[in-house]
C-alpha cells in the first residue's frame, strides 16, 4: 500500500487545532481563539501567519474603539487540505496488519 | 459511564463536521431569492388580480407547482454535479424538503376542496423544514428567518380576509425568505 505524506502544515498541534476549530465553529477572532486553544499570542500568531500564507485562512484585521480586531476565516482551500489531511489519516488507521505481524507482537 | 467511541465513529464526527463546513461554504442565497419572489410575485399577482376582478385569478398559484418542479430538476442536476450523493447531510436534507414539499402540496389540495385556509399549514411546515435546515448547516441568520416565519404561519390564523392573507404571505416572503438570501449571497460572492 502506498501512503500519501500527511501535509507538514497541518502537522503541527497548534496548526491542527487552529484548523479543527474554524472547521468545527465557523470563523472567529484572535481572543477567543486564544482563550479556546490556550496558546500564547505569539505563538498564535506565528502559527496563523503560516496558515494564511498557505491560503488556508485570512486574518481581517480593523479596529474595535481603540482595540485592533482580528478575525481569522477559513477559505475554502483550507477546508479542502483539512479533509486531505483526515483522509489520509483515516487510511494510515484503517489499514489492518498483517497476520505475521501480529502473530510476532 | 464513559462512552468510548471506536476510530470510525471518531471519523464519521470528523467527516460530517467538514460536510457542514464545506456546506457553509457552498451555501447558496439563490434559492431563498428565487423562492422569496415567487412566494411575493404570486401573492401579490393574485391579490392585484383578485381586485381588477379577474375571472379565475386562484390559477395564478400553478406557479407554485411550476417553480417546485423547477427547483427540484435544477437542484438534482447540481447534487449529480457536485456529487452530493455521498454528501449524507446533503441527502438529509434533500429528503426532507421533498417530504415537506409532498406535505404541502397534498394538504393544500385537500384543505382548499375542504373550503378551508391552506396558508397555515404551508407557512407551518416551509418553516420547520426552512429551520431544520438552517440549524443542520449552522447559519444563524437562516435560523432567524425561520423563526419569523414560524411566527408569521400564526399569525395566518388571526387573519380573516384572504386580501389580508395575500399581503401578509407576500411581505412575509420578502422579509424571511427573500431577504436572507441576499444576505447569503453577498457573503458567498465574498469568500
Amino acid at each position: 500500500m502506498n501512503y500519501k505524506e500527511l501535509n507538514p502544515l497541518l502537522h503541527s498541534p497548534v496548526r491542527l487545532a487552529v484548523m479543527s476549530y474554524l472547521v468545527a465553529n465557523g470563523d472567529t477572532d484572535f481572543k477567543t481563539l486564544q482563550k479556546e486553544l490556550k496558546v500564547t499570542p505569539g505563538n498564535l500568531s506565528v502559527q496563523l501567519r503560516k496558515l494564511e500564507e498557505a491560503g488556508y485562512i485570512k486574518l481581517e484585521k480593523s479596529f474595535r474603539g481603540n482595540y485592533q480586531h482580528t478575525n481569522v476565516r477559513l477559505l475554502p482551500q483550507g477546508l479542502d487540505a483539512f479533509e486531505e489531511y483526515v483522509n489520509t489519516l483515516q487510511q494510515y488507521i484503517s489499514v489492518k496488519p498483517k497476520k505475521s505481524d501480529s502473530d510476532e507482537n | 459511564m464513559e462512552n468510548q467511541l471506536s476510530y470510525q465513529q471518531s471519523f464519521q464526527i470528523i467527516k460530517q463536521t467538514i460536510s457542514q463546513a464545506r456546506m457553509r461554504f457552498e451555501q447558496s442565497g439563490l434559492l431563498f431569492v428565487f423562492w422569496g419572489l415567487v412566494i411575493a410575485g404570486i401573492s401579490f399577482g393574485y391579490y392585484f388580480l383578485r381586485k381588477s376582478g379577474v375571472e379565475k385569478a386562484y390559477l395564478i398559484n400553478l406557479l407554485y407547482l411550476v417553480a417546485a418542479i423547477f427547483t427540484f430538476v435544477y437542484y438534482f442536476l447540481q447534487a449529480r454535479k457536485k456529487n452530493e450523493g455521498k454528501n449524507f447531510l446533503a441527502r438529509l436534507i434533500g429528503w426532507m424538503w421533498l417530504i415537506i414539499n409532498i406535505n404541502i402540496f397534498v394538504s393544500a389540495f385537500a384543505m382548499v376542496n375542504l373550503g378551508m385556509h391552506s396558508t397555515f399549514v404551508i407557512l407551518l411546515l416551509i418553516s420547520i423544514g426552512y429551520l431544520l435546515s438552517a440549524i443542520i448547516v449552522r447559519s444563524w441568520i437562516l435560523v432567524i428567518a425561520s423563526v419569523l416565519l414560524n411566527i408569521g404561519s400564526y399569525i395566518t390564523l388571526f387573519l380573516s380576509t384572504v386580501d389580508d392573507l395575500l399581503i401578509f404571505v407576500g411581505v412575509v416572503g420578502l422579509v424571511c425568505i427573500f431577504l436572507p438570501g441576499v444576505f447569503l449571497e453577498i457573503k458567498r460572492r465574498k469568500q
